[in-house]
């Protein structure tokens, strides 16, 4: 296998398997999943616009109405100190993911799940330098985590609440945080390939 | 692109994704469906696909990206086995693959994945970190290393060169 061309020919042996017992679906078919995604999106987008007029009509005619003097607000302020602000990344077209690349560390198990610091990170030809972005999020310990030099330098999969205590100091291992479209965490993988600067 | 071009496309390309899916991936139905549901995305967005002027490289980096998103789906939820319902009846796979699967998937995802466009898409050290988005250094290591890695773990299999050599001296 250390021969480069032992490795081409097993790999296109593997992969005239796969095509040889593939049963495709006819291209029509794919184009109507395809119109039909697309009509989805765009009723989605529609009534998202509608509900989005209706909450500023609200929102509007409670400025102008005078009413009871509202009552002080339960939830603490968000702390300003960690300016500049953090926003989740969205997924581009045609994916379903977007990651923030960062430290996690500083884990510590709340009743409501386990909580990580994220310090973020910007890639600059193969390197990672901080961008100034720190921010706290609680995640559920089933959380799926690829790890390997955090795991001892063994690939493999791990569940969050199994690396609370690795990840419990300073910040010094490197992840991918994977958002959904929702903003929502799916998914932590460790970004081992990166140089920290 | 329209529904002619786009059929042609399909017709002349699916099958050939499915079989370089299925060696990053190592599972012929996951690789078939992250495939179509690719196109179905393609067609989707042909206007972008249009543009880029790479429809293939594009429908492979996105079956690549929803597949990678349904290992996490998985990961997650019981749905994959839900999704399937009972296996095709086809034939298993040769005894040489199962054990070429087994070794690629004790790689790391992205060695696999450099590995299978170099070796098996033919596309240049340059072409893979366009397609995979990472510096051209990076791209030489994941293909050194993952070689390496391949090497250490077929070592001593029937996929293993010298372990064939041996056999022809042993039989005289």
């Amino acid at each position: 296998m250390v021969d480069e061309t032992s490795l081409d020919d097993h790999l296109a042996g593997l992969a005239a398997e796969g095509r040889r017992f593939a049963e495709p679906m006819a291209a029509e078919q794919i184009r109507v999943r395809g119109d039909r995604r697309r009509r989805r999106k765009r009723a989605a987008q529609m009534s998202g616009g509608v509900l989005l007029a209706a909450a500023v009509a609200v929102g509007g005619l409670s400025l102008v109405r005078p009413g009871p003097e509202s009552p002080p607000s339960v939830a603490k302020p968000t702390p300003s100190r960690n300016a500049p602000q953090f926003v989740p990344p969205t997924p581009a077209p045609g994916e379903e993911y977007a990651s923030e690349i960062g430290y996690v560390y500083d884990a510590m198990v709340l009743a409501d799940g386990v909580q990580v610091t994220v310090k973020q990170l910007r890639t600059e030809r193969g390197t990672a330098v901080p961008t100034g972005v720190v921010h706290k999020v609680t995640l559920s310990p089933q959380t799926p985590v690829e790890v390997e030099q955090v795991a001892g330098g063994k690939p493999g999969d791990m569940r969050l609440g199994e690396l609370v205590d690795r990840l419990r100091g300073g910040p010094r291992w490197v992840f991918a945080v994977d958002y959904d479209g929702e903003g929502r965490i799916q998914s932590l993988r460790e970004a081992f390939w990166l140089t920290v600067e | 692109m329209d529904e002619q071009a786009f059929d042609a496309f399909y017709a002349g390309s699916v099958g050939r994704l499915i079989g370089q899916l299925y060696a990053m991936i190592g599972d012929r139905t996951e690789a078939q469906d992250v495939v179509q549901e690719a196109f179905v995305r393609a067609w989707e967005h042909r206007a972008q696909l249009d543009k880029d002027g790479a429809p293939e490289a594009w429908v492979r980096t996105v079956a690549w990206r929803l597949a990678v998103s349904r290992w996490r789906r998985v990961r997650t939820s019981l749905s994959f086995a839900r999704r399937q319902g009972p296996p095709p009846n086809v034939p298993p796979p040769d005894t040489h693959h199962v054990l070429l699967v087994q070794a690629l998937r004790q790689i790391p995802a992205a060695q696999r994945r450099a590995i299978v466009l170099h070796h098996l898409c033919d596309l240049e050290v340059k072409q893979v970190a366009a397609e995979t988005n990472c510096p051209v250094g990076t791209v030489k290591a994941q293909l050194s290393r993952g070689r390496a890695a391949l090497a250490r773990i077929l070592a001593d299999t029937e996929l293993d060169p010298r372990a064939g050599r041996v056999t022809e001296v042993e039989h005289g």
